[in-house]
């Protein structure tokens, strides 16, 4: 009788220790596909620098190419036409010199409209671009295309200085927007 | 007949340890050929993306060695470049699809190329660059090279 008792007793055992061993193992398995599916980095982390390489290389070739239509500027009773092989750069700086000698804003509209187009050509479907600049003696941006800016923290952005050759320092900040333009969506 | 007052039930009372046991073991032996293969697909999309960005980075460095002028190459030197070779050289035995466009002021397609080979495509690299370029009217343009491999 006593005999029953205590090989039961061991036979218990048996399966406390292969359960002990099921769920070790499956403690294991799970850090494992953890790990695994973790990957080397974050993903967020990834698109990030993604995003702020795609920048870097949009800025560029946003500041190398040329307006791609002829832009009139009148001011003050006088017209300039501005070529449409002009220089984004070039276009940006001479705004940037008119506004400080106390220009009207409302004069470079049409050349800030043919800049945003060009900003817009060089966003894909995902992302939106807007270009701002500041000039390094004071806060707040002095231009912003197109206006008004995104409202999001989670914009991704290149920057570089402009103007130097004419003797002023500017920083323009090229940003990426990654949520989608609201543009054509009708909300009822 | 012989009494079982030992307790001891043979192969029925092991059964439920030889369960345990086993779903353990395939439990750990299927963690781990899953997780293998996981590790080889992001290895493997790693060395897809770089390919692809290695094909580009050539594509846009020979149409800066072949262009003339501190504005970038002409349109016309980027429509005479030889994706093909470019892609034998760099790419041996993968499949590559790769164009060369005009984003900026108009949209064209300048030069695309494809293989022709069968791959099969389970995981893809992909890699886009922008790059200016001077055109027949003397504009820069804002071109974009773009190339997936798998």
């Amino acid at each position: 009788m006593s005999g029953r008792r205590w090989t039961d007793c061991h036979a218990q055992l048996a399966v406390m220790d292969a359960m002990i061993f099921f769920a070790v193992a499956g403690l294991v398995s799970s850090a494992l596909l953890a790990n695994s599916l973790g990957g080397p980095a974050e993903p967020g982390l990834e698109q990030a620098d993604n995003l702020r390489a795609r920048a870097a290389d949009m800025l560029r070739a946003f500041l190398d190419a040329s307006l791609g239509r002829e832009v009139v500027v009148l001011s003050e009773g006088s017209e300039l036409v501005v070529p449409a092989s002009a220089r984004v750069s070039y276009c940006i700086v001479t705004e940037l010199a008119a506004l400080e000698n106390v220009a009207d804003e409302g004069a470079f509209a049409d050349m800030n409209d043919a800049l945003s187009t060009v900003l817009r050509a060089l966003s894909d479907p995902h992302v939106t671009a807007y270009a701002c600049v500041y000039d390094m003696s004071a806060p707040g941006a002095i231009l912003a295309l197109p206006s008004p800016l995104p409202d999001s923290s989670n914009v991704y952005g290149s920057s570089c200085i402009l103007g130097e050759e004419l003797g002023a320092a500017y920083s323009i900040v090229l940003l990426l927007d990654p949520s989608p333009p609201l543009e054509g969506l009708h909300v009822g | 007949m012989r009494k079982d007052d030992r307790a001891v039930a043979g192969f029925f009372e092991d059964l439920a340890v030889m369960v345990f046991v086993l779903a353990g073991v395939s439990l750990l032996i299927s963690a781990y050929v899953w997780s293998s293969m996981i590790a080889q697909a992001q290895t493997e999309q790693e060395r897809l993306d770089y390919l692809a960005e290695d094909f580009v980075t050539r594509v846009v460095s020979q149409a800066m060695e072949t262009g003339e002028g501190p504005a970038g190459p002409s349109v016309s030197v980027l429509r005479g470049l030889d994706l093909p070779a470019v892609a034998q050289e760099s790419l041996v035995g993968r499949c590559v699809a790769a164009s060369i466009s005009v984003l900026h002021p108009y949209h064209q397609l300048v030069i695309s190329f494809s293989s022709t080979d069968p791959c099969d495509a389970l995981l893809t690299g992909y890699s886009v660059e922008l790059m200016n370029a001077v055109d027949e009217a003397g504009m820069v343009v804002i071109s974009e090279v773009r190339c997936v491999v798998w």
